[in-house]
């Protein structure tokens, strides 16, 4: 085989693996990654620029954020990210003149960049930087450049050299700690063992070196008023710590990141006869890659709680209440967080089956697998307040996400649709004027900006209409600890409202909190706006259960199921038989025949640890 | 292939040459249009606004449907025309406007499917008397717990050039986050500044003639270390409120949040010796911003008397009664010699009339003083019903400053070194960020309409994710650099005596 043609294969096969790559990402992880560009925001704006340009590295966090909006779509994301690895790779060939077999070594970028993205988890929700995602893809890719440029200048009248200065000088303001990876890897000799001169070849390491030490602190005191000295050789990386713990374990990619350009540097130590034998470049690099993908495979979460809240999330915005219960249907050997019985939960209310289907399922509430606490306020909890119709709240969780992880179309929608529940339009219009300003999102903006002129349409309207009913009809102070749920159930329990809806609302409240007192004047109150109507079966089963638990209401009367009758009678039997069992045992024991009940969740569901 | 491609190069040049040339063009007033009779919808609203000579121009968006906008802003012989719905004079077209008359006149011309139309001309008024060439404020974004870039500004009002005085990013990190607020300023002078730095290296940073230090106001004897201050006017001396204070969240009011003092009381620091002087009160005062008269012989602050109902913690009870608190305004007389004070008299009695007077300030000629008024409370910044109120000192008449007020919050606000001006914190665009509003005040106790503070970008503010806190006229900038007070914030705190 001719050297060309056996190159060009290399290369194509370079770039294929790129494409599958890609696509497999965005297959297996397109529901993310929408997230992601839900959490993020891009105005096309001077201000929006000159706002992330007060850190160093904001023109990189700024493309960040103008190429994460390209996850609306799996195919825009599949191109774009096609692109950037296979840049990334095709430089990193060029750079180094890696020939054929040795060209897959290029491939470690692409695979570092790809664990970057896919380690992130919860981190979704709590990563500080704008544009997280695609920071270190474009990053990677102008320090590539910027050495490629340095590479095909000559070293004539020094001009590589200016551009090494130019680069080191401007390149930390414009993208932070990633220049630093162009000034090193123009530090690098072209060739190690060319016959050049001491000078000439420590010439740009000084040189770069210099650079590296004195950019950042002469941007602190000239350019900068807002930076840690400490952090300045941290601009523009994410930062894995929240409060005063640390997460040391997630920067691992970033190190893989530029570690991951070592092999293809180091075969400029061979001689150029090495570099040509392509048999010994392709086992070097089936074993790098080995090595690489092997990592990407650990760093990669794959936790199925935290893609099930993603994609129930997703489905709460379009409003798709059936796929939010086909969703917490799915994996059900997987204990579920409460943000999904939560979610579970809305839906079913939402359809109007929660008060005979809320035992159906698993209601109890596994910790989010993150080495922190993941909160369900800092998680979906301003959607569910949204939801709960405590818009004002929602309005705080969203304000208090931005101020602290910046503002995303997420945030910016619902303190919108907030805005426009409470009767705050003006504020209302203030956020549509900026969502107006994005890409993608001016015409959902536009349906909104709808409702500023006909507010009477708001109660018309599917989803906030079903809303106003749950809004409390009376103002009063207090505060929620940072505790979603529990809040949601005191405010609903502590209100009162003529609205039926609200009321049955606040039937399941107490139904959860599995509070006889609470519950009677609120059953009844069910009873008497349904006249008629069959009373749903959780509702019956907690009657029957309360009225002989505490005899204080006359049950006698009552016209309970036959099914409620037996299957209380079945359960209390089944109980006597297994007396001496623990409660996990129990547990077992139960669910297949009584799991679905609601004497199941009142006996054996305890402790359930809400955050 | 020569050819064509020399034809395509001439055809591109064109086009560049035509669409520079369109450029250029200077846009003209349509001859032919119909008087609309109605004022155009402008944002930010500078119509019929007085202005200072010098301040930025004030670059506004017409808030109007059309197929094209034609404006036009004349003053004496000068006329300048613009294009399209942002009106954006240069600074040098501005100045040749303020310079040619005292009135600039602005017409906008709209045109639709029937033609051209020209809304109801506005004048914009050039006032001969200026406003102090800076002003300092805190950026925040309007959270509740949460917080995380703060900075101090100064902006020139000359223009639209704004800089850090201060940022809490410079020395916070993940694990260790810093809040600042309260910057205050000796009779508008930079040289004489002081902030406070909340939690991570925390103390009150002091700025005094080119002396920086940073201390820690909290003695035995005081609440907490100072909060809301008060530069004495010719003396070395601060005066702050101390307060212990509690917030809870409204679940339907658009009011958000409220903020209550649980405890608060009033001390004095002296600069120059280092030491906290707290003033007497009783328990049941709550005592809150103080102010200074210009002469410095009186202290002014608002209090409120709260007595607890013992079933309950204070804070659990002030926070369930929250309404009740009615603040008045008092003073206390000062002897700078022996740095005492005499016994408090009330000022304005705003629980007699079921209100709750805060934020006094007087004018540099001590003639008129002006506070915040709500309905209930000391944090009328999230109050939407506080409005500013003026009281004539010479003769004790109060009245509501209606031609500044709006529906929403008015509240922060500050007289300028010549006292012709006022600035104040308002929420009047979306009822929930702040924005500073500037107003031209005469002699006999009346403003004119206020106007915004100008942007470079008509739209900035609407942009914007954060509120200016605690607007402040300074005569200069402030020098001190941002890093060489993250310095001497690094240093411990010299404790106060």
């Amino acid at each position: 085989m001719k050297e060309s043609t056996r190159n060009r294969l290399f290369t194509c096969l370079g770039g294929l693996s790129v494409v599958l790559m890609a696509i497999y990402l965005t297959m297996r992880e397109g529901d993310v990654l929408f997230r992601a560009q839900e959490l993020s925001l891009f105005l096309p704006t001077r201000q929006f620029y000159s706002d992330l340009c007060i850190y160093p590295g904001g023109t990189l966090s700024w493309l960040g954020c103008l190429a994460t909006q390209f996850f609306y779509k799996k195919t825009w994301a599949a191109i774009m990210l096609c692109l950037i690895w296979w840049a990334c790779q095709g430089i990193t060939s060029r750079v180094f003149r890696l020939g054929a077999g040795w060209n897959l070594l290029a491939l470690l970028v692409p695979i570092a960049l790809m664990a970057c993205m896919t380690q992130t988890g919860y981190w979704l929700y709590y990563q500080k930087l704008s544009g997280h995602l695609m920071v270190p893809g474009i990053g990677v890719l102008l320090s590539l450049l910027a050495t490629w440029i340095y590479r095909t200048l000559p070293e004539r009248w020094g001009l590589c050299y200016g551009w090494m200065v130019i680069w080191g000088c401007l390149g930390y303001p414009l993208f932070g700690a990633y220049s630093f990876l162009g000034t090193a890897l123009m530090m690098w000799p072209r060739q190690w063992n060319s016959r050049v001169g001491f000078f000439r070849k420590a010439f740009p390491i000084l040189l770069g070196a210099l650079l590296i030490r004195f950019t950042p602190g002469f941007s602190y005191q000239h350019l900068y008023s807002q930076v840690n000295a400490d952090e300045l050789y941290r601009a523009a990386l994410p930062t894995f710590g929240l409060a005063d713990q640390d997460f040391p374990q997630y920067r691992l990619p970033y190190y893989a990141l530029f570690a991951s350009l070592i092999p293809a540097m180091l075969t400029t130590l061979l001689p150029e006869r090495k570099r040509k034998h392509w048999q010994t470049g392709l086992i070097v690099s089936i074993f790098c890659l080995s090595a690489g993908f092997w990592g990407l495979w650990k760093v990669w979460y794959a936790d199925v709680n935290f893609h099930k809240e993603v994609r129930m999330a997703l489905a709460i915005e379009r409003q798709d209440w059936v796929g939010v219960l086909r969703i917490a249907r799915e994996s059900a050997s997987v204990e579920p967080t409460r943000m999904i019985v939560m979610n579970k939960n809305l839906a079913l209310f939402r359809l109007g089956r929660a008060g005979d289907e809320m035992c159906h399922f698993a209601n109890e509430g596994a910790m989010p697998n993150a080495p922190w606490i993941a909160r369900i306020s800092q998680v979906g909890g301003r959607q569910l307040f949204y939801q709960y119709g405590r818009e004002n709240s929602c309005y705080r969780w969203c304000m208090e996400s931005g101020v602290e992880r910046g503002w995303s179309v997420e945030t910016l929608q619902l303190m919108t649709k907030a805005s426009l529940l409470a009767g705050d339009f003006e504020v209302a219009r203030k956020y549509l004027s900026i969502l107006k300003k994005t890409w993608l999102y001016r015409q959902w903006a536009e349906r909104y900006e709808s409702f500023l002129y006909q507010p009477e349409r708001i109660a018309e309207d599917e989803e906030m209409g079903f809303i106003a009913h749950l809004m409390p009809e009376q103002n009063r102070l207090d505060g929620d600890q940072s505790v979603v749920e529990t809040y949601l159930l005191d405010s609903f329990i502590s209100e009162t409202k003529d609205d039926t809806l609200f009321q049955e609302m606040t039937l399941l409240c107490a139904l959860q909190m599995k509070d006889i007192g609470l519950f009677w004047p609120r059953f009844f109150e069910y009873a008497r706006r349904h006249p008629g109507e069959h009373i749903p079966t959780h509702y019956q089963e907690a009657a029957y259960l309360y009225g002989h638990l505490e005899p204080t209401v006359d049950i006698s009367r009552m016209p309970f199921d036959e099914s409620v009758r037996k299957s209380y009678a079945d359960f209390m039997a089944f109980n006597e038989r297994c007396g001496n069992m623990s409660l996990e045992q129990k547990k077992v024991a139960f669910r297949p025949a009584f799991g679905h009940t609601f004497y199941y969740f009142y006996f054996l569901v305890r402790d359930i640890q809400t955050l | 292939m020569k050819t064509e491609s020399l034809m395509k190069c001439k055809i591109l040049l064109y086009i560049i040459i035509y669409a520079g040339l369109s450029a250029c063009t200077k846009p003209e007033v349509p001859k032919d249009f119909r008087d609309d009779g109605l004022t155009a919808d402008i944002y930010p609203d500078y119509a019929d606004v007085t202005v200072p000579r010098n301040i930025a121009p004030l670059r506004f968006r017409i808030e109007e449907q059309a197929q094209q906008f034609v404006s036009q802003l004349s003053s004496g012989n000068v006329v300048c025309t613009f294009q399209g719905q942002d009106v954006c004079p240069s600074q040098k077209q501005w100045e040749q406007l303020r310079n040619a008359s005292s009135t600039i006149n602005v017409e906008i011309y709209l045109q639709d499917k029937e033609g051209w139309k020209r809304k109801k001309p506005f004048s914009i008024w050039i006032s001969a008397d200026e406003i102090d060439p800076y002003l300092a404020y805190r950026l925040i974004s309007p959270s509740y717990v949460t917080y995380e870039d703060l900075t101090i500004c100064q902006r020139r009002l000359s223009d639209y050039q704004e800089k850090v005085i201060y940022g809490n990013m410079i020395n916070s990190t993940e694990k260790d986050a810093q809040c600042i607020n309260c910057h205050a300023f000796q009779q508008q002078n930079p040289r004489r500044m002081q902030f406070h730095v909340r939690q991570h290296l925390g103390g009150t940073v002091i700025s005094y003639d080119g002396q920086t230090r940073k201390v820690d106001l909290k003695t035995d004897s005081v609440l907490s270390a100072g909060v809301y201050p008060a530069w004495h006017p010719t003396e070395q001396l601060i005066a702050y409120s101390t307060n212990l204070t509690t917030q809870a969240f409204h679940t339907l009011d658009l009011n958000k949040v409220e903020v209550q003092d649980t405890q608060s009381a009033l001390m004095l620091y002296d600069i120059a010796q280092n030491k906290v002087i707290p003033l007497p009160s009783d328990s049941c005062d709550l005592d809150c911003f103080p102010c200074w008269s210009p002469d410095g012989q009186w202290l002014y602050y608002c209090s409120a008397k709260y007595e607890t109902n013992d079933s309950l913690p204070r804070s659990t009870d002030i926070l369930l009664n929250y309404e009740a608190l009615k603040y008045n305004l008092y003073r206390r007389s000062f002897d700078a010699g022996k740095n005492t004070f005499g016994p408090k008299e009330l000022v304005y009695d705003a629980a007699a009339i079921g209100q709750s007077a805060t934020l006094p300030r007087i004018s540099p000629d001590g003639r008129w003083l002006m506070f915040t008024q709500g309905a209930y409370g000391v944090f009328h910044i999230w109050h939407n019903d506080a409005d500013l109120y003026l009281i004539d000192l010479q003769n004790g008449n109060c009245r509501i400053a209606e031609e500044i007020n709006s529906p929403q919050v008015e509240s922060y606000h500050s007289w300028s070194s010549n006292g012709k001006w006022v600035v104040f914190s308002s929420r009047r665009d979306d009822g929930n960020f702040t924005r500073p509003f500037f107003a031209h005040f005469d002699n006999e106790g009346s403003m004119a309409k206020p106007f915004e503070l100008p942007s470079e970008e008509p739209e900035y503010h609407r942009q914007l994710m954060r509120s200016y806190n605690v607007p402040e006229f300074i005569v200069g900038p402030v020098e001190v650099s941002p890093q060489e007070l993250a310095e001497i914030i690094k240093q411990d705190a010299v404790k106060s005596q």
